[in-house]
């Protein structure tokens, strides 16, 4: 795993409060417990902080899985 | 023609051999479509094309959306509206036309609209068109070109009527399956039409001219009236929407699609978030993925206000979607406020009752019990004839008005009571399938007779029909 995914993964486990949590490409919502739409808000919301980006409405409405999520950060990290 | 008349189940069968016979491809999935247009039309003759003028421009509207780069928003927004547009004028024209002044110029020129009737179903295929669309554009699903599985997403008729309301990447992958056999998916589509026929005849035509004589007159009665109808009226509607949803999805089943859970033991729920995750559950979580989630979003950094406002919203949206009216947004507006303060407040609650060591089984059934009454009480601005009799109506109950009681208790009360085991048993996990043979048969075989009896009264002459012995005794 990158150091950008760890970093990611750390984001991860402070929002659901889980040390040991694994994050991995097709990981969704109903893969962990306390995914719901307001602990996804709050990880968006912690990503951008953490990483100093914006999402779009757009981009978060698409996001399929954590995969899909990472190549969206990682595009606009490399803008 | 309704999921409960007979002669659905006969069209049913024949159509799942049909399927089965047909080679797979576009005749299977052509065949499927003129089935679906043909059930269609059968129940709406009058506005059957606004199902073809819905499907065409979500069909044409996705692949403009997957070929167009430029000005992709504004394209975005015309298509929806378009799409939206046939729902809107049937829902809500009328509406409008009666708050224009009675007898006036303008109020006689739009007369035709003030007499719509809402084509059935619209609002179920208008909401899986609108969630393809911004699928499509938020690049969740690939945009359908063959106009073939298109047409057999939007016209399948199981979900046609009353959904579930599908999702485009919930049932596009599916169509390789459909009209393929497969014995035990049709075994579990069978048992699903049987349990919601149960529910349907059984449960709900039971408990509804119960409701329907105390709603028709609600100020002839007294509170313990008053308060059995409307938790008799909780039942019905629930036994008569998540019946007919499980006849659906039994369908569906028989021809090889896995159509969408729709209601999963909504009145155990623990809190009423938890309710609207589990009540009309494709409905909410169309509400969830499309309106809410987009309006939180944008109103993230308001943090709890943002949070609150946007649910608020959500709800009342909900609430005009069930009709046009003030009592549906009062309705909507009850619960979106009771839902934001469910979800602001429940984690601080949950642990203080916890921390003074509240049992778990007494502390799960109060809730449950504290959850379904909120709900039952708002459902009375449903079933009461105006805003002002559902007041009267909640006066009366808290006031504990006096006054003899007349509806029976038994009968009703022992339905319920199946429905609440029965969904209790579910949600403790335990398989009804592995019961043993003799008492599922029975089960069964007493359904299917109830089931002919109920429409062909000619057929208890015949053969001993002991669930409606037992009824007919027991009923008053």
């Amino acid at each position: 795993m990158s150091d950008f995914e760890n970093r990611v993964q750390d984001v991860f486990r402070e929002v659901f409060d889980r040390d040991d949590l694994v994050i991995y490409n097709e990981m969704q919502a109903k893969d962990v417990d306390g995914w719901d739409s307001l602990t996804h808000i709050t990880l968006i919301m912690t990503i951008e902080d953490t990483f100093k980006i914006k999402f779009t409405t757009r981009e978060v409405m698409g996001f399929q899985n954590v995969g899909e999520m990472l190549d969206c950060l990682r595009g606009k990290l490399a803008d | 023609m309704a999921f409960s008349d007979p002669r659905y189940l006969f069209l049913l069968g024949f159509v799942a051999v049909i399927l089965a016979v047909l080679p797979q491809g576009r005749w299977r999935l052509l065949a499927v479509i003129i089935v679906g247009l043909g059930f269609y039309a059968t129940l709406n003759p009058a506005y059957w094309y606004v199902l073809i003028v819905v499907t065409a421009l979500a069909y044409a509207g996705g692949i403009a959306l997957s070929r167009t780069k430029a000005r992709r928003e504004l394209l975005f927004v015309l298509i929806i509206l378009s799409t939206l547009l046939p729902l809107l004028i049937f829902k809500y024209a009328s509406t409008v036309c009666r708050w224009l002044p009675a007898g006036s110029e303008t109020a006689a020129h739009w007369s035709t609209f003030a007499n719509l009737i809402l084509p059935v179903g619209i609002s179920f295929y208008t909401f899986l068109a609108v969630g393809y669309l911004i699928d499509v554009f938020v690049g969740k699903v690939q945009a359908e070109r063959n106009p073939l599985r298109f047409g057999v997403m939007m016209t399948f008729f199981p979900h046609l009527t009353a959904g579930p309301i599908e999702r485009a990447p919930h049932l596009l992958p599916q169509l390789e399956n459909l009209g393929v056999f497969d014995y035990a998916r049709a075994v579990a589509g069978l048992r699903a039409i049987l349990i919601g026929l149960f529910m349907k005849i059984v449960i709900a035509d039971t408990l509804a001219p119960h409701v329907d004589a105390v709603y028709s007159d609600p100020r002839r009665f007294g509170a313990v009236d008053l308060t059995l109808a409307t938790v008799y009226f909780s039942f019905q509607v629930y036994a008569d929407f998540a019946g007919y949803s499980l006849i659906a999805i039994g369908s569906a089943r028989l021809l090889g699609i896995e159509l969408l859970t729709n209601f999963a033991q909504p009145y155990l729920s623990q809190n009423l978030p938890d309710y609207w995750r589990r009540w009309h559950i494709s409905l909410s979580s169309w509400f969830r993925d499309y309106v809410f989630i987009p309006l939180q979003f944008r109103a993230r950094r308001l943090r709890n206000v943002g949070l609150a406002s946007a649910l608020v919203f959500t709800f009342v949206l909900v609430g005009i979607w069930h009709g046009a009216g003030l009592r549906y947004a009062i309705f909507g507006l009850m619960h979106g406020i009771l839902v934001a303060y469910s979800t602001l407040t429940f984690a601080k609650r949950d642990k203080f009752l916890r921390r003074i060591g509240v049992p778990a089984v007494p502390l799960s059934i109060g809730r449950a019990l504290a959850t379904f009454s909120i709900v039952t009480l708002t459902f009375v601005l449903f079933r009461a004839s105006g805003v002002s009799d559902a007041l009267w109506i909640y006066g009366a109950i808290l006031g504990g008005k006096s006054a003899a009681v007349t509806l029976p208790l038994l009968v009703p009360a022992l339905l319920i009571a199946v429905l609440v085991l029965g969904d209790v048993l579910v949600a403790k996990g335990f398989d009804l399938t592995r019961l043993p043979t003799g008492w599922r048969w029975t089960s069964y075989y007493n359904q299917l007779w109830h089931h002919l009896c109920h429409h062909f009264p000619g057929a208890q002459r015949f053969v001993a029909c002991p669930a409606v012995h037992l009824f007919q005794i027991l009923a008053p």
